[in-house]
């Protein structure tokens, strides 16, 4: 199957985009303030890894049509689809059991916190429970 | 609910990976529905019956249904 340039150009572009943000900081020697610098890093750092992980996997469906196939069977397999939501619904409501209680816990011990890392570590580990649910569910039904 | 998927499909002569091309859902889709651990969609039934040419109620069977049988 033929390569779209405009596409490959673009997820290319991306790649750079993503780190020359993740390296500005170093570049310009800091920036004004602690929060713009995790700014610059963690969203350099996530169009570098979007753009690379969908340029390769670009590559890999034209590469192998039967792959890009049964990638399209996926997306529309209703199992999948159900296993999808019920994960998206299940890591939903354990984010709010989180958040409430690292608040509470956060202002029994009346700790000082930068909020930037407590949002983040509460999104990786949400991330982390979703495609854990997706697998048991998958699994399950 | 149970199914008579497996039967039909043995019947058939086909395999799991051939169904599932041919109604467009994946190989593990089919191993959950003849294992009785997923239960479809009415279109996905639908398109099992006609696959089988059988009617939903000769390839699905309502638990309710067997019990009464029993009865």
């Amino acid at each position: 199957m033929k390569f779209n340039k405009k596409i490959v150009v673009l997820y290319v572009l991306g790649i750079i985009a993503g780190l020359a943000l993740v390296f500005t900081p170093v570049i310009l020697g800091g920036v004004e303030s602690k929060i713009l610098g995790y700014v610059y890093v963690w969203a350099g750092f996530g169009l570098f890894m979007f753009s690379l992980v969908f340029l390769e996997m670009y590559i890999s469906k034209r590469k192998r049509p039967a792959l890009l196939r049964r990638q399209k069977i996926e997306a529309k397999d209703e199992r999948i689809i159900i296993a999808k939501d019920k994960a998206g619904a299940r890591t939903l409501y354990y984010l709010w059991v989180m958040i409430a209680i690292s608040v509470l816990v956060f202002s029994w011990f009346d700790v000082e916190l930068d909020s930037v890392q407590l949002i983040w570590c509460i999104m990786l580990i949400s991330v982390i429970l979703y495609f854990a649910h997706i697998y048991y569910y998958k699994k399950r039904l | 609910m149970k199914n008579r998927l497996e039967e039909l499909r043995r019947k058939s002569g086909i395999t799991q990976e051939i169904l599932a091309d041919r109604l467009e859902v994946s190989r593990q889709t089919i191993g959950s529905l003849e294992s009785g651990r997923y239960n479809p969609s009415i279109l996905l039934a639908f398109k099992l019956a006609r696959f089988f040419n059988v009617t939903i109620e000769e390839l699905f069977l309502y638990e309710e249904d067997i019990s009464n049988e029993v009865q």
